[in-house]
């Protein structure tokens, strides 16, 4: 999502409670508008809550503010999460588990394991310049 | 914000949680809170009717994980009313229906 495009939609949010729901209802309604189909549309939403509230709850960025860029090509829809933290220790977060074991997992941060099963795509890009994490979904 | 609610109910020996709007952290701490009234107050079951919630995110789910894990401590069950399909999704993507009942409209529990 490099390049800017006339249909981007580009949102700057303050960390501030409830700021996940204003990410995820953006998603929702560009989708939405855009014709994809409400479930695709919750799904995408949902993800994008995940990592708006991974945002804000782990990034410990100075300018404390979470960026989002929406972006839709041919039959799919892109959503940039970015912020301009420290990045947080994906070996730590649940990727992949066993549903028999479900139980232990009441302490571990869940959120990367939804998003992978609600989108097609989760590409997280950790650097200096803060933690990325792309979602895409196919329409 | 949906405004988050809770209320609660007993009948037999489930206790029942009435939740309305968004169940992130705060919202999962206060039904942590109402739940160990129950189990204190010797309730075996928890029914959780989430009919009107509009979402539930990861850390609400970590919730019901430990609620869970309680329940099977005093041989509980745990029954889920909701028939929010993304809401059912999250659940069915955690494996959550393997250890709690997931009904959609209340007629459906039997206490």
């Amino acid at each position: 999502m490099g390049s800017q495009m006339k249909t981007d939609v580009r949102i700057s949010l303050p960390f501030i409670p409830g700021m996940e729901l204003l990410a995820a209802n953006a998603v929702q309604q560009y989708c939405e508008i855009n014709g994809f189909s409400h479930t695709a549309a919750n799904e995408l939403a949902m993800a994008t809550l995940e990592a708006t509230i991974n945002a804000i709850k782990h990034s410990q960025s100075k300018d404390q503010r979470v960026f989002l860029a929406i972006q839709q090509e041919q039959n799919k829809v892109k959503v940039l999460v970015h912020d301009h933290g420290e990045g947080f220790d994906v070996s730590k977060a649940n990727t992949e588990f066993d549903s028999e074991n479900i139980l232990d997992l009441e302490n571990k941060g869940l959120g990367l394991y939804i998003m992978k099963q609600l989108v097609d795509n989760v590409n997280i890009m950790i650097n200096e310049h803060g933690t990325q994490i792309l979602l895409t979904k196919n329409i | 914000m949906s405004l988050f609610t809770i209320n609660t109910d007993t009948a037999n020996d489930s206790g029942i949680l009435y939740l309305t709007g968004y169940i992130n952290e705060e919202a999962g701490e206060k039904i942590r809170e109402k739940s160990e009234v129950f189990f204190s107050s010797g309730v075996k079951n928890i029914v959780i009717d989430m009919k009107k919630v509009s979402l539930i995110n990861s850390m609400g789910i970590a919730v019901l994980i430990s609620l869970l894990n309680k329940l099977l401590i005093v041989k509980g069950r745990l029954i889920i009313i909701t028939d929010n399909e993304l809401i059912k999704k999250t659940l069915s993507i955690m494996g959550l229906q393997k250890y709690c009942t997931i009904v959609d409209d209340v007629n459906q529990v039997e206490l």
